[in-house]
Formats: C-alpha cells, structure tokens, sequence
C-alpha cells in the first residue's frame, strides 16, 4: 500500500474516498504554493490608449502570478474589468522574467490610484 | 478536542490561532479549506481555431493559463477582453485556448475543482 498524507472533507472517509474533490489535501496532487503577496499603489496619470506600469517580482525565474484592481471606489475586477463609477480600465496583466506588468487605461480627465494586489506563486512558466 | 491537521505560518502558533489566513493548511469541522489541487500543466501553441485540451473531468475544471506574447513574456489568459488576443474557456471535456489572429504558445494549469 502506498504511503500518503491526506484530509479529507467533512463527512468524508479518509481511508476510502478517491475523488480528489473529496480531500482538502492529498499529498498525491501537488497545490500551488504563495511565495509572496503584496499590494502596490501607483498614481497613474490620463492616457489615450492601454499603458503599462511595472514592478519588479525579485524572482529568479518567469513567476506565475495572480493579480487584481482595486478600484477607488472598493470595488475588485479582474483583468479586462473597469471601474464601476469612472473611465478607467484594468486591462490586462503580464509577467515577463523582471517584472509584472499592470496594464491600465486611464479616461477620468484626472490622476486616478487604483490598488493592484499580487500573488506570485512557486510554479515558474 | 477536534480532530484535524493544522499546519501554522511562520511565527504563528497552530495551538492557539484561528485565523486560517495564518496557516498553509487548516481544518475545522464547519468549513472545508480546500487546498486547489493540480490535475496537469502543459503548453500548447494554439491559433483562432485551437485544438482542445482534453481534461477528462466530466464537469467544467477551474484552471489557469498565460499566452506568450513575446518571447518570454507572458500574459494571464481570462476569457475575452477588449484589449485581448485570446479567447479561453472550459467545458466538461475540454479546455480551449486560442487567438484571436495568430499562432501563440498558451502555458496552461487545470485543477480539480469544478467552478
């Protein structure tokens, strides 16, 4: 029998339930790892078109990466979501071997300053 | 006392904290604080008319995947968005990933938790 280490969910039987989706961990299915987490806030000025600011992931290699706007107003989209009360846009999201990119696009007539939250996770692409 | 597996972060003591943002593993016996589990990872190079990945599931998979844009760069892939070069979804057998023009290479990561 081979050894494993597993916990399965409320009602279920550890030493009989197959169905990955029974187990809250099951040390034969690898789970993603965060390797960190943080939030970055930049002040962004008007643009006519997508634009990009970055920063850096201090990773050694091309990190997989989550990441989320928050907008002024509380509200969190996803790449390709917008603002629910202006002209702005979070349009997409990249990572390359340096640094994430947020892409934006900003038609409020003003600064706007939106909270991108990353997760970086172990996983390289 | 409850039977579980606890497994603290840092500093934390698993003894005494509650908070199951402190831990990479927790259970307790209301709430089920599943841990995503991988079912495979590939890459594939795609255009607008992608052949399917096949997941075998029976059920739509939650999964992840990155367009290489450029040569090492690489972009989350989320559906269709006006400024988007990709069109990606998920059916009970299979995942496709695919341009909207072009030849692209997709990273993928399929996962057993239905959405």
């Amino acid at each position: 029998m081979s050894k494993v280490i597993v916990l399965a969910k409320n009602g279920i039987n550890a030493l009989t339930a197959t169905d990955p989706n029974d187990f809250v961990f099951h040390s034969d299915y690898n789970t993603f790892k965060i390797i960190d987490q943080d939030i970055y806030s930049p002040t962004l000025g008007t643009t006519a078109s997508e634009t990009f600011t970055t920063l850096a992931h201090n990773q050694s290699v091309i990190p997989f990466v989550i990441a989320f706007c928050k907008f002024t107003n509380n509200r969190v989209g996803m790449p390709g979501t917008k603002a629910s009360d202006v002209d702005f846009w979070f349009t997409s999201f990249k990572v390359d071997a340096t640094n994430m990119s947020f892409g934006y696009y900003n038609n409020t007539g003003g600064n706007y300053t939106p909270v991108f939250s990353y997760i970086i996770c172990e996983v390289p692409l | 006392m409850a039977k579980g597996l606890w497994v603290a972060l840092g500093s934390n003591n698993a003894l005494t904290d509650t908070n199951p943002d402190h831990f990479s593993l927790y259970t307790d016996t209301t709430e089920d604080y599943v841990l995503i589990k991988e079912k495979n990872r590939g890459s594939i190079s795609n255009d607008s008319t992608p052949d399917p990945i096949e997941h075998d599931l029976g059920y739509a998979p939650f999964f992840m995947a990155f367009i290489e844009e450029s040569s090492g760069v690489f972009r989350w892939v989320h559906g269709l968005g006006i400024y988007d070069n990709f069109n990606a979804y998920a059916t009970t057998a299979d995942l496709f990933l695919g341009t909207i023009s072009g030849t692209k290479t997709f990273k993928y990561y399929i996962f057993y938790d239905e959405v």
